[in-house]
């Protein structure tokens, strides 16, 4: 009797620290969220708990922004990115897994060096060659730049590594080719890797913010953060509440694409290939 | 079936980047509609409403136009529109007018990259005279207008109207001094209770360097840079003494609050003003919309306070410019021009200021209805107005010409933090002194300045 009581205290005690931290984290949220509800002079005032709740801001940003086209950009540019990315990445560390050349680990390990460059360190000649390539103000200066990235050719490198040799062996011995074993047989194996890359990529392009900010000059090729900002005044009125409601149908698309990760993480760690 | 449904999610994705494409273009088409005019690019960093504000200028001039139409853009926040236009210079890209804020003024001038309103004024004998000369002034060089001012706002000091009137506290003068700004505040605090505090003074540089110039005091040498390039800089004068001792006068007795500095420190004391937890505070005129739109309470506006004993020299202006680049052809540049013409008419401007809150510019727009209109409904909406009128341009309020000036405003703000928190007055001023020198005079060697 005595042990048990001493367990239930012990997990409503566990609990109570969960759900503190829940509220810590959640609370900016969603404080966010209720705010997209109230008119701009109750925020401004400081003043949330008003009861002035409505649509208005929602209806605002669709109406009176381009937060649509803005939208459709950032889409384009996050999903071409993400196949991209699996593609290029995943054949590249196929290469270095599954190929035996020379200087295999020489070519990683340089590979692995540009991992420890800054992306905001490269930001001066990645600009000149865009604009020497005249690709200013265009989707292809935001998607060509990052067609493939190191860091996840070492991600799916490491994962593929744990491939079972076995599984090479006999696929060797039904006389497929490397293409049909990368296809058939790597991929769906590091499934979860590969998700979670993508997963990854997508929410890196959704939420990259200084180098269009530098790249494009309009309205057509403007991403969705860039135009957040776009969205606030430097010196006059702003338009909070409605700001706030932008910021909120902006955090759906990645929540989304969180869930989608999430399901086809659960299904991945179920089928296990290997026994 | 499991087959297909493994394809669905990747099938939904492409299909929707085929129809975005598809979408997108349809949409670039149609804002590429061909007329023959001769396109005039505009980049401008008028964010929310004011974009909204902006666009309506445009359309204005547009539709008044057979020969010219300028396409606007929005290039984010100012200091990183300058970047942008220093590095698209000369590319396909770039624009053929820009709009770029007060500080840049000496970084634009020395890129070289553009050609001075000035050359158009004199071939079309344009009469600047109405336009503000404070505002003329600051992006004036050797006599020569180098940029036309556009969005312009004064530093300007707001106070409770309703809550002096509540408590029979009698509102400040007009032009207040030092003294007649912390009369009110102690009052204040004092016949609320202490419920609500009496004033702030938000720590931000622009507002040390107008009390400087309200009080005709230069920082930089060379006339503030306006005779020549800046070498030397001299925070530590009797003048911001005198502004920083005032201060903390009002900290000693308590009725004084600090929201700190940067732009959360800005959205913070107006949420405080508005729901009266402070009384007094010093802000953009340009902030006018948010603390009129659906204020309860009476708005008071005084022009920036000025030492005691000393009259006001008058403040300078804030805001941006716009500017013409010379890689352009030159039917483009006159287009350029005469968008700026347009921009500066006195209806044009009086819109302008009833929409957005920065000052009309024109004098004659004093006259027009629109400006009579907003004035009979909200009698201090005109006070803002009255003090860039009254200013008379001279070196010590027409800006400071001087590379560097963001760097030179934060530690302007590290400085008065210092005091704020109850540091040493003077030695928090030699300090800024020196880092501001140190970092003046590498600039200086870096561009190879004399």
């Amino acid at each position: 009797m005595e042990l048990d009581e001493r367990a239930v205290l012990k997990r409503v005690f566990n609990y109570m620290i969960l759900i503190l931290l829940a509220v810590v984290i959640l609370a900016p949220f969603f404080i966010g969220i209720w705010t997209s509800f109230l008119p701009t002079m109750d925020i401004a005032k400081g003043n949330l708990f008003g009861t002035n709740v409505s649509l208005d801001n929602y209806v605002a940003a669709f109406t009176r922004t381009p937060i649509l086209r803005y939208l459709a950009n950032t889409v384009v540019i996050a999903t071409i990115t993400m196949f991209a990315q699996l593609l290029f990445c995943s054949m590249s560390a196929y290469a270095f897994v599954f190929l035996k050349f020379r200087f295999r680990k020489t070519f990683f390990t340089l590979l692995l060096i540009t991992m420890m460059l800054p992306f905001e360190a490269e930001i001066i000649p990645n600009f000149a060659t865009v604009k020497q390539m005249g690709l200013l103000d265009n989707y292809a200066a935001l998607i060509i730049p990052f067609l493939t990235s190191a860091f996840g050719t070492f991600m799916l490198r490491q994962s593929f590594l744990q491939t079972p040799a076995e599984l090479k062996e006999a696929s060797d011995i039904e006389g497929l080719n490397h293409f049909q074993f990368y296809w058939h047989i790597v991929l769906p194996y590091n499934k979860i890797s590969m998700i979670t890359l993508g997963a990854y990529s997508f929410l890196g392009a959704w939420n990259q913010y200084l180098w269009p900010m530098l790249t494009t000059f309009s309205n057509n090729s403007r991403v969705i953060q860039n135009g957040l900002k776009q969205l606030q005044s430097e010196e006059t009125f702003n338009d909070w509440g409605m700001i706030q409601a932008s910021a909120a149908i902006i955090v759906i698309p990645t929540i989304i694409v969180l869930f989608i990760g999430q399901h086809y993480f659960k299904s991945g760690m179920n089928e296990g290939a290997v026994k | 079936m499991a087959k297909y449904k493994k394809l669905t999610l990747p099938l939904i994705l492409i299909l929707g980047i085929v129809l975005v494409a598809i979408f997108g273009k349809a949409i670039s088409a149609k804002s590429a509609t061909n007329d023959n005019r001769t396109e005039v690019v505009f980049w401008h960093e008028m964010g929310g409403p004011s974009e909204q504000a902006l666009e309506k200028v445009v359309d204005g001039f547009n539709k008044s136009q057979i020969k010219y139409k300028v396409v606007p853009k929005y290039q984010g926040s100012y200091d990183e529109a300058i970047q942008k236009i220093l590095q698209t210079h000369n590319t396909s890209t770039s624009p053929a007018v820009f709009q770029a804020f007060d500080i840049s003024t000496a970084q634009m001038l020395h890129s070289g990259y553009t050609t001075p309103v000035q050359d158009f004024i004199d071939e079309d004998h344009y009469d600047v005279s109405k336009i503000s000369s404070v505002a003329r002034a600051f992006y004036a060089n050797d006599g020569k207008q180098q940029a036309m001012p556009f969005n312009t706002s004064q530093p300007v000091l707001y106070y409770n109207a309703s809550l002096l009137k509540k408590y029979g506290i009698t509102p400040p003068p007009v032009s207040p001094s030092y003294s007649d700004i912390t009369r009110v505040a102690k009052e204040l605090y004092e016949k609320s209770g202490h419920k609500t505090k009496g004033m702030t003074v938000q720590v931000y540089g622009w507002f040390m360097e107008q009390a400087l110039a309200n009080a005709n005091r230069q920082i930089a040498n060379n006339n503030d840079g306006h005779t020549g390039n800046p070498t030397k800089v001299n925070i530590d004068n009797p003048d911001t003494v005198e502004f920083l001792k005032w201060i903390k006068e009002n900290i000693k007795a308590d009725d004084f609050i600090d929201y700190g500095s940067g732009a959360s420190a800005g959205a913070n004391q107006t949420a405080g003003f508005l729901s009266d937890k402070v009384g007094i505070f010093i802000q953009s005129s340009a902030s006018i919309g948010q603390l009129s739109k659906n204020n309860k309470n009476e708005l008071g506006i005084t022009y920036f306070p000025h030492p005691d004993g000393k009259k006001a020299n008058g403040v300078a202006i804030g805001g941006a410019a716009l500017w013409i680049s010379n890689d352009k052809p030159k039917n483009v540049q006159r287009g350029a021009f005469e968008f700026i013409k347009y921009t500066l008419k006195p209806e044009v401007q009086a819109e302008w200021q009833k929409a957005t809150g920065y000052l009309a510019l024109n004098k004659d727009s004093q006259k027009t209805s629109t400006l009579k209109d907003l004035y009979a409904k909200n009698p201090a909406s005109k006070v803002p107005g009255e003090q860039l009128a009254n200013a008379k341009a001279n070196f010590a309020n027409s800006g400071i010409l001087m590379e560097g000036m963001q760097l030179a405003r934060q530690l302007e703000e590290v400085a008065m933090e210092t005091v704020y928190n109850g540091g040493d007055i003077n030695s928090a001023l030699k300090t800024a002194d020196r880092s501001i020198n140190e970092n003046l005079t590498q600039l200086n060697k870096a561009n190879g300045y004399k």
